[in-house]
This record gives structure tokens, sequence and C-alpha cells, in this order.
């Protein structure tokens, strides 16, 4: 039974270790470290789109009210 | 509004006007807004042979170098496209063909009806746009139409142009997509909106003032035609490549711009019954018309007395 056991834990040892080695290679990274990984490439700027550029449908500044008519704007299908 | 000036005429196949709160400073107005729809129309038309939308779409799946402005027409399609989960897709060309408009619409009212058919829609995602090259590539046989946006840009533009060359409030109104800049007239612009832009009287329409941003109205009761024993119109759902289902026959939305609003009014047509649910989720001010008449009003949307 001891012996099993020892040998259960020498095997665990040894992977750990493996694992370590493997992960100290530069360029490989868990995901966890700060400055393991290879530097990413920058993303290509987004460009400023003169009008609606935004990452969303703007609602407007104010909603409209109601009034009167007459009117001398008309919207309506074109 | 005694002190607002305006001058109209006809553009892009519908009726172009611009109004402005200084009337000195009126020809200098509309000689701008032309200038961006003779621009936008060079760029984006799909009924000139020698724009570079047209190019594109004969190039047989090459790449072909645009304008700065082509560019910026596109990636605001393709921005509205994603913003809309795909339903304000440019890439609808084909399918627009396939239901009957292949030519400008006053030759299709009075030309023979014709059954309509569809085509699949090859979708937003497969348009590559190389803007380090200026180049945009479309596969063979994808047609790209930016009709659901290219206008109102226009009409953005060219309000933001007015007012900060000419230091004027301005209302430009293209077939009743609207862009406003600057200061607006007391008590605002006031608009009537309705279900045809040239019926400024209608009965059943109301009447609302905005200050700010953009106001667009898709509507599928002006821009339609016999297709054989039914009826097609020039809004296609890309999800089936044909003309949409109406549910609403008329969607007027407010938004911070004339492209988010004629986006987000095209998009309403498309989606439905699920329409009003994204209108108020996006607190998008918006005046829905069903089929048969009843008003839906969303996100801020004001209740008018005519």
């Amino acid at each position: 039974m001891l012996t099993r056991w020892l040998g259960v834990s020498a095997l665990g040892f040894v992977g750990l270790l493996a694992g370590y080695v493997w992960q100290s290679k530069p360029g490989r990274s868990t995901g966890q470290g700060v400055g393991t990984s290879a530097p990413t490439p920058k993303a290509a700027p987004v460009p400023q789109l003169d009008t609606g550029g935004g990452e969303a449908l703007a609602p407007p500044p104010q909603a409209p009210l109601p009034a009167a008519p007459p009117a001398a704007v008309s919207s309506g299908g074109s | 509004m005694n002190e607002i000036a305006s001058a109209s005429f006809t553009a892009l196949g519908t009726t172009a006007a611009v109004f402005v709160t200084d009337p000195h400073r009126l020809a200098a107005a509309r000689r701008l807004l032309e200038q961006e729809l003779a621009a936008i129309e060079q760029s984006c038309s799909r009924f000139r042979a020698d724009s570079e939308l047209s190019a594109i779409n004969a190039a047989g799946g090459r790449a072909v170098r645009v304008s700065e402005r082509f560019m910026e027409a596109i990636e605001v399609a393709l921005r509205a496209a994603r913003l809309t989960g795909g339903v304000v897709d440019p890439t609808i060309g084909r399918a627009l063909r396939a239901v009957g408009y292949d030519r400008d619409f006053d030759a299709i009212s009075a030309g023979r009806s014709r059954p309509a058919s569809g085509a699949v829609v090859a979708g937003w995602q497969t348009v590559e746009v190389d803007k380090p090259n200026s180049s945009v590539r479309v596969a063979r046989g994808v047609e790209l139409d930016l009709g659901a946006t290219a206008k109102a840009l226009a009409a953005d533009r060219a309000a933001r142009r007015v007012e900060n060359d000419l230091n004027t409030g301005v209302l430009i109104n293209l077939g009743g997509d609207l862009a406003v800049a600057g200061n607006a007239p007391p008590g605002g612009w006031r608009v009537r909106v309705s279900d045809d832009h040239r019926d400024i009287a209608a009965a059943d329409g109301e009447t609302v003032s905005i200050r700010a941003g953009g106001l667009a109205t898709s509507s599928t009761t002006v821009r339609h035609w016999r297709a054989g024993a039914g009826r097609a119109h020039h809004i296609v759902d890309p999800r089936r490549g044909t003309s949409a289902s109406v549910v609403w026959r008329t969607a007027s939305v407010a938004a911070g711009s004339c492209v988010d609003a004629n986006t987000a009014s095209t998009a309403a047509i498309i989606r439905g019954n699920e329409a009003a649910a994204w209108l108020q989720g996006l607190r998008l001010p918006s005046r829905l018309v069903h089929r048969d008449g009843r008003v839906r009003r969303v996100g801020g949307w004001p209740r008018t007395s005519g």
C-alpha cells in the first residue's frame, strides 16, 4: 500500500515538474500571468466615422415634442 | 417659423430640401447640399453604371479601389448591419433586383407587372473592406445596395457642413429622412409625420417638433408595385431574400443622427412583431403604423393632438 502511494506521488510530482518546465518556455502562458506571453499585435484603430460611428444606435438628444400644425417639413415614406 | 428659408429640388429619385434659420445663407446651403448629393450618387448609386458601387458589383469577385466617400458609406452600412443583427444588410442588391426593383422607381411604377422572385442574401459579413489599401471586395454574384444608409449619410453630412461652414441652423430633408444641425428655430423644427412624405397635410399624420439629431420614416406604402398576383415593396428582409412581410406599414424613428434613425426605421419594418420591444430597448422614440392603420408609439414618442 505504502509502495503504491509513493509511486502515485512520485508520478504526480514528475507531472507537475514537467508542466512547470513547459509553461516556462517563452511565449507560453495559461492566460493568468502578466508578461509571460508573447506580445500581441495591437488591433488596427477603429476609424472614427463622421456620422453614426458609435457602437449603438444613438437616441436623440431630446425626444420629439408634440407640436401644433401646420408644419413646413414632412417625414414619410418616399 | 417666419424666418426660415427653404429650397427644394429633385435628387436621388426623390425630393431634396434644405431649410435654414438664416435666410441669407440659403443659396450657399443649397450648393453644399447639391455637392453632397452629387458625391453620394457618384459613389453609391445602384442605377448608375459609372458609380463605385456598380464597379464593385460588376468586378466578378475582385477587389476595387474606392474613394474616401465610398469607404465611409460602406463602413456606415456595415455598422448598420452589425447594430441591427443583420436585418439591415448591404448585400441585398441581388434580392432587390429579384423582387423587381431593378431600375429607377419611376420606371418600375410605369412599367409592366411581372412576378417577383427572391434571391439568397450573402450577408454583410462577407463584404471585405481593406482600409489601408482603400479597397472593397464582394464575392462574385453578390451585389451591394446602400439604400438604407447612403441617403441618410448624405443628409447628416450636408447638415453638418451647412452648420459648420455657414453658421446657421439647418434641417435637411431627403425624401422624408431628416437631419438637423445648429440652433433650431423657436419651438423647434415642426415636422409632419405620415405614410407619404409628399402629403404634408395627411389627415392620418401627426405633427412633432425636433431640435437635434435625425428623424426618418420607412414605409411600404409608397415604393411598392404589382408583382404578378401579389405586391412587392423595396424593403427586403435579408433572412428571406424577398420583400419584408408587412406588420407595420410605416415606421418613423427619431435618433441621434439621420443614419441611425433610418437604420432603425428600416429595421423596424423588417423586424415586424419584434420591432416595438427592440426600439423601446434602444430608447428610440418611434411611431409605428400597423397595416390596419392603428398607431403605436414607443421609446418616448409623444402623443399629439393632430
